[in-house]
């Protein structure tokens, strides 16, 4: 029997081929997706590694949370001198870590997605830990003089005793680079840039005289990492803790690495999860397909005696090797799938460390079993169908089309409704998030095939539909592609259901990225009445020290600052969406916004300030919260405080959470750094003036830029692109995909059809022609495809909508980008049908003819 | 008409033994198609197969031809050749005055489209189209103007009434059968090359087709070449070419049912 198998694949190689591509493709994003998220752990192991190098203990602030949004609360330096008093202790120093921005030839190095950390030295020349190598130079020990990271001082040009500058909180500070050093034993950094200057500029730079917030030590000779711990332990004031050096490297490994792996590798798996959707799709079709025509040759075994039980095994184990032999393939082509995504990553300015191509057992069993088990899976429908062949089919006329089975109507519908049901009950239903979200997940992937299930209903009108321009502009050849597409509607449908699933996501994406973009846009509209916003392009903290200077400027009427940190709220943890303090200035809050009230006036923000705070709407919802009550708040770095709300308003996008006067802020928060300011026009003021007389104003602080409303709006819009042509990106993949599932079922049909393409050939359609027909039936299906994709896809995200109505999310139909996938449907189609049209073009008449 | 019979044979006979140089060829004015000295021979070395051994024929307009022989004498491949689906070994063909062999594959299929029209054994018709659109499938191909009034002419001659709107499925083979003939005779070809149009008909309705054929010859003036080896169908033809082992070995005027059965057997033996 196996000897059946190996024949007839051998025979039909092109088709195995493309068959196993699909799989490829699937596993190879599996596998990718795992060895992108293994290199950027083991990078981050590397560089924390190194950065506690020849450190046996460090001492760092508490903190009530994980949060991105809280910088370490500071302590005083008189720490370091007592720890060094131990006697244990070789050396002991003071560290302050800052974001701040490297300023080459008066412009800010801008570095979009990744860091730019300014970090204190000890002021010796020599590093007192093994922290940092240095490449050239030497490490910064006098005013004003830093040192770079090698790959940022190569990238900028920068030598030796070359000025430059350092934004910091108080403003651009002038320097000279004394050195270049290598960090993590040259992983890449991803993109971040390091400045390391000494502790005393630091600490002048951003107004932390006296403080730092972390102390790293070294043992003597003999005292254990431990002993030294123990011995510094009782030193320590209330919101400290020490670690030996390896713990605290693996702690910061791990936060950030899960803060990483939480929605990267997510992400990437649920990528590749589409991919083999796709794939499995296309397994489907294949065999649907040869199955049908090898009618004839399974019922000839059946009549010499094979059994059902060996008919079911040709067919699996012909999908077990195509399956196998795929998936390997796919492991290996995994590792250049990797080196493409790091490198799209790049592109896209999203810069993460990497640190080679690991390939972990887990990667290649997961990788394995997913495209076997997909084949498999996906081959088991068309393998049954083949075992129900009776003997009797081998005497008679071979019949390709298949009848609708008695259930396929109720099948369609059930996997249909079950799919919706699934997806509502993910979206609006209680839970762990994760679980809702595979719950989701799981609901459209049944969608999709009750989408294809049904689609033998509507895919006949629908080619018939799309065809007719086609065969008015093609004549003939156009004619006979639509006659064509609409001849066997269940083929059609599962040749066009690959094509269905990559761009449903795709318009997903495009119409939910839309929505987005029009529930901020309409959220600045509605509520701010600033003219002017300051941000940094990539929502960094901005200088402090902007806001006096923005204050200064002529023509400002009022401005405010939007300081933010995140929060955990009468102790439960933290709601990502409803969770945040923000601080406003309470003065000028009503010049800059105009509150949508539900509870209150405007009258009450005068009353802001001591423990009066005001409350989102959804934040309302969250908590359970009655006006007047109190709440606690506690911030990452430990701050708690009772907050009382006396009014609610309704801005889930702008201002989610608690709204509170800057005093009251910095009273629970150690966020130093406002993320953006609103600035008003005095009345009668120039635009333009005051729009150059700010920019002027906020120059020495990098990154901070002045947008205009409209202006911010693209700003955030262009943000999101960034994400969305990523996922695109990505989701190129599943496109890729259902383009080899068109040209293998063409193939396939062509290879039926020889006959017919023969007999056109002898009554004079030229080669072009029967090419022509081909590439129009292919573009007639991918146009279905893209067609039932877009339908899908703004399906998913009407849904999606619906259920974030209460964050505001609205609804907008991306027009045009709709206009362009369907052209993309039609490229599709068109590169597609490339062999099936060459190889149909190819048919000798005179065999064709004589074909039984 | 025995004289005419024997200068035939005679021409064809010579063929095998003694073939003329090549552009002595006179023929005569009205001659559509005509094959010279065709050799078609498949394999190599010593598994060479000679399917003709250097036959020259020609074909004058108006006249429907009848090749006969039994199987493996190589009148399918004679067919095939005539008809520029295959090209010779050696020798060449020219239809309407334009020699083959000097053709692309290209000017080839222009060709077919426009001077030659094709009935198979097995009807052929697409699948999707129906009668009528398969009739006027040529002349779509070649985006030209379907001629109503000939289109007509066709659609009350195969007597289909309004089947013809139907899809070959739905139609018996005999009426498939005058589709394809109808879809031969659409754009006044040349020639119509019929290979066992009526092999897998019953007898009434192989009679209608073979009818339709002879009407086609008489009433519009058509050529046609049928490959057959059924007796009754090669009377309804003008001549009768007997092949054997690649070379025309005889040729009849108007012969009747029993003197092709005759010669048939003479030939098995």
């Amino acid at each position: 029997m196996i000897q059946v198998v190996l024949r007839g694949m051998l025979e039909r190689r092109l088709r195995s081929i493309l068959t196993a591509m699909a799989i490829v493709f699937g596993v190879a994003m599996i596998a990718g997706a795992f060895i992108t998220t293994d290199a950027i752990n083991s990078a981050f192991g590397k560089i924390e590694q190194t950065a506690y190098k020849g450190v046996s203990a460090a001492v760092t602030t508490k903190t009530a949370f994980r949060s991105q949004y809280t910088p370490p609360k500071p302590f005083g330096e008189g720490l370091v001198t007592r720890i060094r008093g131990l006697g244990g202790v070789s050396a002991a120093e003071g560290q302050l870590e800052e974001l701040g921005q490297l300023v080459v030839g008066g412009k800010a190095v801008n570095n979009t997605f990744a860091p730019t950390l300014v970090i204190s030295t000890s002021g010796s020349s020599r590093p007192l830990f093994e922290q940092v190598t240095v490449d050239r130079g030497r490490l910064p020990t006098g005013p004003g003089e830093i040192a770079l990271d090698d790959h940022t001082a190569a990238a900028q040009g920068l030598k030796l005793g070359d000025a430059a500058g350092v934004a910091a909180r108080l403003g651009l500070q002038r320097v000279r680079l004394v050195g270049t050093v290598r960090f993590g034993g040259g992983t890449s950094l991803g993109g971040a840039i390091l400045i390391l200057a000494p502790l005393r500029d630091v600490q002048r730079w951003y107004g932390m005289q006296g403080q730092v917030t972390s102390v790293i030590v070294g043992a003597r000779s003999g005292v254990s990492p431990e002993a030294l711990v123990s011995q510094i332990r009782p030193l320590l004031p209330r919101g400290l803790q020490v670690r030996t050096g390896q713990q605290q490297a693996s702690k910061e490994t791990s936060d950030i690495t899960s803060g990483l792996n939480s929605f990267l590798n997510p992400m990437l798996l649920s990528l590749a999860g589409a991919a083999l959707l796709v794939g499995a799709f296309i397994i489907f079709n294949t065999f649907s397909i040869t199955v049908a025509q090898r009618t004839h040759e399974f019922a000839l075994l059946r009549a010499l005696g094979a059994s059902r039980r060996q008919l079911l095994a040709v067919v699996s184990s012909e999908a077990l090797l195509v399956g196998s032999l795929a998936s390997v393939t796919g492991l290996f082509a995994g590792l250049g799938f990797a080196a493409l995504l790091g490198w799209l990553f790049d592109a896209a300015g999203f810069g993460i460390p990497r640190s080679g191509l690991p390939l972990h057992a887990r990667t290649v069993i997961v990788a394995l079993a997913a495209g076997v088990l997909v084949t498999l899976a996906a081959a088991l429908a068309p393998a049954l169908r083949a075992t129900r062949i009776p003997p009797v089919a081998a005497l008679q006329a071979a019949s390709g089309a298949h009848g609708p089975t008695r259930f396929a109507r109720l099948r369609a519908a059930v996997a249909l409704v079950a799919g919706f049901a699934l997806i509502a009950s993910g979206l609006f239903g209680v839970g762990p998030a994760m679980s809702r979200l595979s719950t989701i997940g799981a609901g459209i992937v049944v969608v999709f095939i009750g989408m294809t299930l049904s689609a033998r209903w509507f895919v006949r009108p629908l080619a018939a539909l799309i065809g007719l321009p086609v065969a008015r502009v093609f004549h003939e050849p156009g004619a006979l592609a639509r006659e064509n597409a609409m001849r066997n509607p269940v083929r059609t449908a599962n040749t066009a259901a690959a094509l269905m699933v990559g761009l449903g996501l795709v318009v997903f994406v495009s119409v939910f990225a839309a929505g987005l973009k029009a529930t901020v846009a309409g959220s600045l509209d509605r509520y701010v009445k600033a003219q002017y916003i300051v941000t940094s392009s990539q929502m960094y903290p901005l200088p402090a020290g902007a806001g006096p200077a923005i204050a200064r400027t002529a023509g400002v009427a009022a401005s405010s600052p939007l300081m933010m940190d995140q929060i955990e709220v009468n102790a439960h943890s933290v709601g990502a969406t409803t969770d945040m303090l923000e601080g406003v200035d309470a003065g000028a809050l009503l010049h800059v916004y105009k509150p949508d009230w539900i509870h209150g006036s405007s009258a009450l923000v005068a009353q802001l300030g001591g423990d009066r705070a005001l409350v989102e709407r959804q934040f309302v919802k969250a908590h359970k919260l009655r006006l007047g009550q109190y709440f606690t708040v506690t911030t990452a770095s430990g701050g708690r405080m009772r907050l009382r709300a006396i009014g609610e308003y309704n801005d889930p996008n702008l201002l989610p959470g608690v709204l509170v006067d800057t005093a009251t802020f910095a009273a629970v928060s150690t966020s130093k750094d406002p993320y953006a300011w609103f600035v008003a026009l005095a009345p009668g003021a120039s635009r333009d003036a005051v729009h150059a007389a700010l920019e002027q104003a906020v120059k020495p602080f990098p990154p901070a830029g002045v947008d205009s409303l409209s202006q911010y709006k693209q700003l955030m819009s262009d943000r999101l692109n960034q994400i969305v042509n990523m996922l695109y990106a990505l989701l190129a993949m599943c496109l890729v995909i259902a383009l080899f599932g068109i040209a293998n079922a063409l193939l396939l049909s062509i290879h039926e059809r020889t006959r017919e393409f023969g007999l056109l050939r002898a009554v004079g359609a030229t080669r072009t022609q029967v090419r022509r027909i081909v590439r129009y039936e292919s573009v007639i299906t991918a146009v279905i495809g893209g067609v039932l994709g877009i339908v899908v896809g703004i399906a998913f995200a009407g849904l999606v909508t619906i259920a974030l109505s209460d964050l505001g999310l609205s609804f907008s139909l991306p027009v045009s980008q709709l206009i362009v996938f369907l052209m993309l449907a039609v490229i599709v189609g068109v590169l597609g049908a490339v062999a099936p049209a060459r190889r149909s073009a190819r048919i000798d008449v005179l065999q064709a003819l004589h074909q039984e | 008409m025995r004289a005419v019979r024997r200068a035939f044979i005679v021409r064809a006979m010579r063929t095998v033994s003694d073939p003329p140089a090549s552009g002595a060829q006179r023929k005569t004015a009205d001659t559509v198609v005509s094959g010279h000295e065709l050799v078609k021979s498949y394999g190599v070395g010593d598994a060479i197969v000679e399917a003709l051994r250097g036959v020259t024929i020609d074909f004058p307009r108006g006249s429907f031809t009848a090749i006969m022989g039994p199987s493996g004498s190589g009148k399918s491949t004679l067919m095939n050749v005539l008809a520029g689906l295959d090209r010779p070994s050696d020798g060449w063909v020219e239809i309407d005055g334009a020699r083959l062999d000097r053709m692309s594959d290209h000017e080839l299929t222009l060709l077919r489209r426009r001077a030659i029209g094709f009935v198979f054994q097995s009807y052929n018709l697409l699948p999707v189209l129906s009668a009528e659109d398969n009739i006027a499938l040529p002349v779509r191909l070649a985006a030209g103007r379907v001629d109503r009034a000939w289109m007509q002419t066709l659609i009350e001659t195969v007597r289909l009434g309004d089947r013809v709107r139907h899809v070959p499925a739905e139609l018996s083979g005999g009426e498939q059968q005058r589709v394809a003939v109808a879809r031969a005779l659409v754009t006044h070809p040349a020639v119509v090359f019929a290979d066992e149009p009526t092999g897998n008909l019953d007898s009434a309705s192989g009679r209608e087709v073979l009818a339709l054929l002879r009407r086609a010859v008489d009433e519009f003036g058509q050529t046609i070449v049928m490959v057959t080896h059924d007796a009754a169908a090669a009377a309804v033809a003008d001549r009768v070419l007997f092949l054997a082992d690649g070379s025309i070995v005889d040729c009849d005027e108007r012969p009747s049912v029993g003197e092709i059965l005759d010669r048939v057997k003479a030939l098995q033996r």
